[in-house]
């Protein structure tokens, strides 16, 4: 479950955010709007803690993540959060398998039977040893969601996971994400996509810093 | 993983990794150099100090002669006793020198002796003495009034060519006396330290062998040299390694944030980055003390004549400077990388 009350995310004299209070309850595919600029990635890097706020509050899962260390909110991240990125960050000398192991290895120890039925869990059973620069944009998604799965995250938060991505392919990575959802993952996906917004339980829209929904 | 991860990184960056292994390499050369040179020569020359012989010779401090020496020091590793006199040879006056001769052809080791080292009723006479007797070997010599032959005729080289050595007994008994005009002494260590001691036991005590000192004092510069050398290249070489491990981390700061969004640790991070350039270090390193080992070995024929020999300390000792100098060099680095932050891989950046 995800509570955000009064969050502020100033850069220099910018406001990214102003005063964003929403819930995500768990379980439920939350939809994070709006259009380019309006602070939308600043809200899921938040969530995510890979930036923490200027002010405000907010519970992920129970933990008051703005009191956290970056130390702390580091190990945070890599206990319960699974991110999924738009240009499908991978490491370019590692294969799918080993990428998806990395984060095994971050989070604790790797298993390289449980990374491969992670990638068949996405349909890439047959790219486990290609690299990144042998993989289709939709293939290197699919390891990304697989490696964003890996450790049982609580919480996919999942930036235009579909932005970079053709119909077919589009199609392919929402149904992973529908199946995730059925399966009682919490999924924050942020994204300009309409149709995507329409899959959801809720859409947070954000415009100019603010949050309305 | 932590393997995979780094021989990985290094694999697809060997090119660019090249110049600072060479330039690790050319380091690891130098302190093996000065390592082996410290070490093997000062060893070697200290045994070729022992070979020059003795390096003091005592004399009587009152009275003619040294009836006993007994001089006990740490430093003094061999003695001989001589005793010098004069006397007539087919009524010629001939120099003659009484001395344990088998313990003074150890003392001193270029003496050449064609034949053989006198026995009781023996003789053997330095090159010169013996062309102005015209002695060969196996001659009869009467000397005062005893009948001697000559078993060998000695080469030094230096004033001895023109003394006739026989054993100190045979020498005690034509010149009549006892005791010892001089004595050689032969020191390993301090040695004004063994002067001041055979002063206050009442010697005369004069220095010969400056050659020790001279070479010594070669090797000194020569080990300072390779010092300076050594230090400018290993400064040249940790530059070349941190512009190395700089533009690595900035390349790479993507994946650095790419790691550290996806749970990456500070200590793992550096970890990461300490084994890249330990492994560079080594990578340099090793094939370093091998070209060290041809430059000690080019200095220590060329300039002291001597070969060097394979000392398995200075291996690892060169291997673990040049990783040590990689760990230090990618310190900052380091810092940069941890310092990244993982919001750049969500914003695109």
């Amino acid at each position: 479950m995800i509570i955000a009350k009064n969050l502020v995310k100033k850069y220099d004299t910018t406001c990214a955010l102003k005063d964003a209070s929403f819930t995500i309850e768990k379980g439920e595919w939350a939809n994070i709007m709006g259009p380019s600029g309006s602070g939308k990635t600043t809200l899921l890097n938040l969530i995510g803690c890979l930036d923490s706020p200027t002010s405000g509050s907010l519970l992920v899962n129970g933990i008051e993540t703005t009191k956290l260390s970056q130390k702390e909110r580091t190990r945070f991240r890599r206990e319960n959060i699974g991110l999924v990125f738009q240009q499908f960050h991978m490491i370019p000398h590692l294969t799918a398998l080993e990428n998806v192991m990395i984060a095994q290895y971050f989070h604790s120890i790797e298993d390289e039977k449980e990374a491969k039925e992670a990638l068949v869990h996405v349909g890439m059973e047959h790219r486990l040893h290609h690299l990144p620069s042998q993989l289709s944009g939709g293939e290197q998604q699919r390891v990304c969601i697989a490696r964003a799965l890996i450790n049982q995250p609580r919480i996919i938060l999942a930036d235009e996971p579909t932005g970079n991505l053709d119909k077919t392919n589009e199609e392919a990575v929402l149904d992973i994400f529908r199946k995730l959802h059925s399966e009682g993952r919490t999924i924050v996906i942020v994204t300009h996509n309409p149709e995507i917004g329409e899959i959801g339980d809720k859409i947070i829209q954000i415009s100019h810093g603010e949050v309305k929904y | 993983m932590f393997t995979r991860l780094v021989t990985k990184s290094l694999r697809v960056r060997r090119e660019r990794l090249l110049i600072s292994i060479i330039a690790v390499m050319l380091g690891a050369a130098m302190v093996t150099s000065l390592m082996t040179i410290s070490l093997d020569i000062r060893e070697q020359m200290g045994k070729e100090l022992r070979s020059y012989g003795a390096n003091l010779v005592v004399l009587p401090g009152e009275g003619e002669y040294i009836n006993q020496f007994n001089a006990t020091h740490n430093s003094i590793i061999g003695s001989v006793s001589f005793l010098y006199f004069k006397a007539g040879v087919n009524a010629k006056k001939i120099d003659f020198a009484g001395a344990d001769l088998e313990a003074a052809r150890k003392m001193n080791p270029w003496w050449h002796i064609e034949g053989a080292l006198p026995g009781q009723q023996e003789l053997l006479p330095g090159i010169n003495a013996a062309k102005k007797l015209g002695l060969k070997i196996g001659d009869p010599l009467i000397v005062g009034e005893k009948s001697f032959k000559v078993s060998g005729i000695l080469d030094t080289g230096t004033s001895d060519d023109n003394r006739i050595f026989i054993t100190m007994e045979a020498a005690e008994q034509i010149s009549d006396r006892s005791g010892a005009t001089l004595v050689q002494v032969s020191v390993l260590g301090d040695i004004d330290e063994v002067i001041r001691y055979l002063e206050n036991e009442g010697y005369k005590v004069k220095k010969i062998r400056q050659v020790a000192q001279s070479e010594k004092a070669l090797l000194d510069k020569t080990q300072l040299l390779i010092s300076l050398v050594a230090f400018f290249v290993l400064s040249a070489s940790s530059l070349t390694l941190f512009s190395t491990m700089v533009t690595s981390v900035l390349e790479r700061s993507r994946e650095i944030g790419l790691m550290k969004a996806l749970g990456c640790g500070n200590g793992r991070l550096a970890a990461m980055f300490l084994a890249e350039a330990g492994a560079m270090g080594a990578a340099g390193g090793i094939p370093g003390y091998f070209v060290g080992l041809l430059l000690s070995q080019f200095i220590g024929i060329e300039i002291f004549d001597m070969q060097v020999s394979i000392k398995p300390e200075v291996f690892v000792l060169t291997v673990l400077i040049s990783v040590l100098v990689a760990a230090v060099s990618s310190l900052l680095p380091i810092r940069r990388a941890i310092s990244i932050d993982p919001v750049i891989i969500l914003r695109g950046e």
